[in-house]
């Protein structure tokens, strides 16, 4: 069974709803414009988006002093075409694909490993084929690095990404046994590359080799099948087994739905991936436009980044400094999220897990600065309840009265309302 | 009823709050230069300066771009410096060593600008094939004009 | 299938959220635990020079070694016949006197990185073989289950304070800790708060209240501190007041972490290290001043590092490169004051720098054992023999 679709004309509040998830937020008139579309096709046009990209980007890592400096030019980079791009989706679901293909700059720290990586989950973002997408992240030197497969060679194996890649990246736990995680190595060994090593080479550009003379040439049997097993062969096995639909589909619905997604929608758009072969585009489309996703209200806790991104875009995405910027995607950090280095492998668990008290005391430090600081972005107009709060018949509302606009977008970007999707 | 009490009177929005979008933190870059930069007036401001390596690449003084030795004639100008202060009993800091290199009027790479004007001009004061284009009397009138070697003097000494 | 390690801070985080409604560090820290001993980790980041700081002032090859940034013998603090402190120590002379100061000599650990990412990294894993991703401090977290046992104070959290699953708090500032509203908003916040809401919209109005209290609880007891001693100006002083301030109200650290920076002194090294040793020993004394007037003092000791000591010879521009054994140091009431472990051998050198002959481990495993009655071979993954430097 696949998902029901929502078929009435979009009202004033689904818009919202609609722009929240999928724009990490909206101005009023951006709302507004899209009252009494169809479902169906405003879903086709979100995700009808290309390779275009802000303009206007002071951020260039391969301009960077040191390889600090680099990461730091990357997150704000990346901050600035979460804030001012023009495909707002496709960064929504950059960022998922970052939280789930995860690398971490604790370890990789070469900047056009990482620019590369963050290209590919973008080109990727949208996928047709879940399959190609695995494969071709499994081969950035970001991915090599990040989980040791550069280090797998024949006789001397690393497990380090075979095992993640059932684990985290397709099936999940329960569906693999260790022989897999074996297997599935001795296949993927001779997977390297070359350049970049070092924080000396921090501006070199790594390139992907496969090494004939490290890869374990043997018969191998995995997740069943058995053969002289290559390294393309276990990630289509992988991504093709059926409970990586599953595992997949949940995780669109964790950042699309529901922070608790229901076990029948999820399996609804698990028999889209099963039936598309991994059609990332079409399990979206349907997803977008369903009546799940329309009736799931105010259920996402949104991440410091969609946050900061939400804030900004709310606002109508007004300028600000490149200092700015930097500074907002350290304070993403002291919020939890810091780009491109979540804790661990598995990637931030989102949801409840933003949310303890340092982080709500950040947030609310933040809201001030975005608001009534004296370096607060300067706004032709102010922000509406509809753009902030998602309804204009938010909670909060009542409690607005009589105080200045400043006052009005502060109390709102703390409000629960606010900080919902 | 919400149960809070707020006895102080608020200041707005808090300290925090403020220097959340002021200026960000320079997470573990060259000390050296960032206070060339800074001394040479190159930070404009947006916070980028400190991150971009064509506001001041290592090789400003070093050989390689990734500092370390060997340096180049401006670096070694800079070190012969500091072992010249240290052997008269000083205790000078990098500013105050660069001021004094400065202020020398010496020529380090020996291209005929001296490198206190190379700084003002922004050429590479390493690097004898970096030079003004004007001629040094011309440049050197402006430099004046602008100020002279003083606008390089370290912070401290300036606020004095 | 068993517990995934993954998830292993999540139940050991809500086994504090059971406690107190939510997990977060001002939850932990609204609980007010007293009693217990702290350790102070004090980092000397960018390679403390160990040689001039605890100066083999009798040895002729020192000064030789450095014609013109040695400590001349009569600025020398004498200590005993052939180490004194730098000038610039003076200010903890009076712990030492009192037996309250240990030096610890020719630390350091097998193959030597002169890398600071590298060399400080193994400082923070306590492994030289650079194997261990998480710092050693984290696994005390780890193993005692609590995420909240120990914090950095400053603005992002070393490698030492970072477990498999998480990091360790860092704080920037102890007054940040509350919720400052602008005027005039306290009675729409609360009408905010009050309106009636469901599901998750439910779930941030009871964690925001949650925090709101805690905040009060961490605030009115860190408000009760009044500074015992007149802090030295800079941010070193002000971190140091913070920990004082945090130990005296109970947060309930065992271990609590400073950093001074800026020791990487390859150039003109006495004008910058004269000055940090200075901020180092003026804030320090200032910390221990603070703590006795607080009726603290027994239970702190301060514990200082550096990623690595310099070259034995000095450089051709008045500083000094990086090198390998330097100087540890302690302070406090439980510490054994002296010095211990011999004067450097600046005869036998290793690449020109000093050999080591005590490994910092030994030191990490006193103050895991005698200090904070933990088991210092489960953190450490070894018995590691070092100085005796607790009473």
């Amino acid at each position: 069974m696949t998902l029901a679709p929502h078929s009435r004309p979009l009202t004033l509040d689904d818009a919202a709803h609609l722009l929240r998830r999928t724009a990490f937020g909206a101005t009023d008139a951006q709302i507004r414009a899209l009252v009494g579309s169809e479902a169906r096709t405003v879903a086709r046009d979100l995700l009808n988006f290309d390779g275009a990209t802000a303009p206007g980007n002071p951020f260039d890592p391969m301009q960077a002093a040191t390889p600090g400096a680099g990461l730091q030019l990357i997150r704000a980079g990346w901050l600035f075409e979460l804030m001012y791009g023009p495909h707002p989706l496709r960064e929504r679901l950059t960022l998922l694909w970052s939280n789930h293909f995860v690398i971490g700059t604790d370890k990789v720290r070469n900047m056009p490993s990482i620019t590369e990586y963050l290209a590919l989950l973008r080109r990727h973002a949208a996928t047709p084929s879940f399959a190609a997408f695995a494969l071709d992240v499994a081969r950035t030197p970001a991915m090599l690095r990040y989980l040791d497969n550069d280090q797998n060679r024949n006789g001397k194996p690393n497990e380090n990404f075979s095992r993640e890649l059932l684990e985290l990246f397709t099936t999940g736990i329960g569906h693999y046994t260790e022989e897999d995680v074996k297997e599935g190595a001795r296949a993927l060994s001779g997977w390297t590359f070359t350049g970049g090593r070092g924080n000396q080479k921090y501006l070199e550009v790594p390139k992907f080799v496969f090494n004939p003379k490290q890869h374990d040439t043997g018969r191998k049997t995995y997740l069943g099948k058995t053969g002289n097993l290559t390294g393309e062969d276990v990630i289509a096995l992988a991504a093709g087994h059926p409970a990586t639909a599953l595992f997949v589909a949940r995780k669109l619905h964790r950042a699309f739905v529901s922070d608790v997604p229901s076990d029948a929608a999820v399996k609804g758009s698990a028999e889209t991936f099963a039936r598309t072969g991994g059609n990332i585009r079409a399990v979206l489309e349907e997803l977008l436009s369903s009546e799940a996703f329309y009736a799931s209200r105010a259920a996402v806790i949104r991440g410091p980044v969609e946050f900061i991104a939400a804030a900004v875009r709310s606002f109508g995405s007004p300028r600000m400094e490149p200092k700015q910027l930097l500074n907002l995607a350290q304070t993403a950090g002291k919020m939890g999220q810091i780009l491109l280095q979540p804790d661990t492998v598995k990637g931030w668990d989102g949801g409840r897990e933003w949310i303890n008290d340092t982080t709500l005391l950040q947030r609310m430090q933040l809201a001030a600065a975005l608001s009534l600081g004296g370096n607060a972005p300067k706004l032709e107009k102010p922000p509406t309840p509809l753009a902030l709060l998602g309804t204009e018949r938010a909670a909060t509302v009542t409690a607005l009265r009589g105080l200045s606009a400043k006052q009005q977008t502060y109390l709102m970007l703390i409000s629960p309302e606010f900080q919902l999707a | 009823m919400v149960g809070l009490k707020f006895s102080e009177k608020h200041v707005l929005g808090g300290i925090l709050a403020l220097l959340v979008l002021a200026a960000p933190a320079a997470l573990a870059l060259p000390k050296y230069r960032m206070q060339a930069i800074t001394q040479f007036h190159l930070d404009d401001g947006s916070g980028l300066a400190a991150l971009d390596r064509r506001v001041m690449a290592c090789s400003y003084c070093h050989v390689k771009e990734t500092g370390g030795a060997p340096w180049n004639p401006f670096g070694e100008a800079i070190r012969a410096t500091f072992k010249a202060n240290a052997e008269a009993g000083g205790k000078a800091k990098f500013p105050e060593v660069l001021y004094i290199l400065l202020e020398s009027g010496a020529d380090a790479d020996g291209d005929s600008y001296p490198d206190a004007l190379e700084v003002w001009a922004k050429t590479l004061p390493g690097n004898a094939a970096s030079k003004p284009s004007e001629a040094l009397e011309v440049v050197q009138a402006r430099f004046e004009a602008a100020g002279g070697v003083r606008q390089f003097e370290p912070q401290q000494a300036q606020k004095k | 299938m068993p517990l995934h390690r993954r998830d292993f801070l999540k139940y050991s985080a809500l086994a504090v959220a059971a406690t107190s409604g939510m997990p977060g560090f001002l939850a932990r820290a609204a609980t007010q635990a007293t009693g217990q001993k702290t350790l102070v980790v004090i980092q000397l980041t960018g390679g403390n020079d160990g040689l001039n700081t605890l100066i083999p002032y009798s040895n002729g090859a020192y000064y030789a070694a450095r014609p013109t940034i040695a400590i001349p013998k009569k600025d020398v603090l004498t200590l005993g016949s052939d180490l004194g402190m730098h000038p610039s120590l003076k200010p903890l002379m009076g712990l030492w006197d009192a037996g309250q100061l240990a030096w610890m000599e020719n630390i350091g650990y097998p193959n030597p990185n002169r890398s600071h990412f590298a060399s400080m990294a193994i400082w923070h894993t306590a492994d030289p073989t650079q194997a261990q991703a998480e710092g050693w401090i984290g696994r005390i977290a780890e193993k005692i289950g609590d995420p909240f046992c120990a914090s950095n104070i400053g603005s992002s959290t070393p490698l030492a304070l970072r477990a498999a699953e998480f990091s360790l708090p860092s704080i920037e500032a102890v007054d940040n800790f509350q919720v400052k509203l602008p005027a005039g908003l306290e009675g729409a916040f609360g009408a905010m708060l009050d309106a009636q809401r469901g599901g998750e919209a439910d779930y941030l109005v009871r964690a925001t209240r949650q925090m709101l209290s805690n905040t009060q609880k961490v605030q009115a007891n860190v408000g009760k501190y009044r500074a015992g001693a007149t802090y030295p100006e800079g941010k070193f002083a002000a971190q140091l007041k913070d920990a004082a301030r945090l130990i005296a109200s109970g947060t309930g650290q065992r271990i609590l972490y400073v950093s001074l920076g800026g020791f990487d002194t390859h150039a003109g090294q006495r004008g910058e290290q004269d000055d940090l040793l200075a901020q180092l020993a003026s804030g320090l004394a200032a910390f221990q001043t603070d703590l006795e007037r607080q009726g603290v003092a027994e239970r702190v000791v301060v514990m200082g590092f550096s990623e690595f000591g310099r070259r034995v010879a000095e450089n051709d521009s008045a500083g000094t490169d990086h090198g390998q054994g330097s100087v540890m140091f302690a302070l406090g009431k439980g510490v054994k004051g002296g010095i211990h472990g011999d004067s450097p051998d600046l005869e036998d050198l290793s690449l020109g720098d000093i050999k080591y002959k005590q490994d910092f481990r030994g030191v990490y495993a006193g103050a895991l054992t005698n200090w904070l009655g933990l088991n210092a071979r489960e953190i450490l993954g070894g018995d590691f023999k070092g100085p005796q430097w607790l009473a």
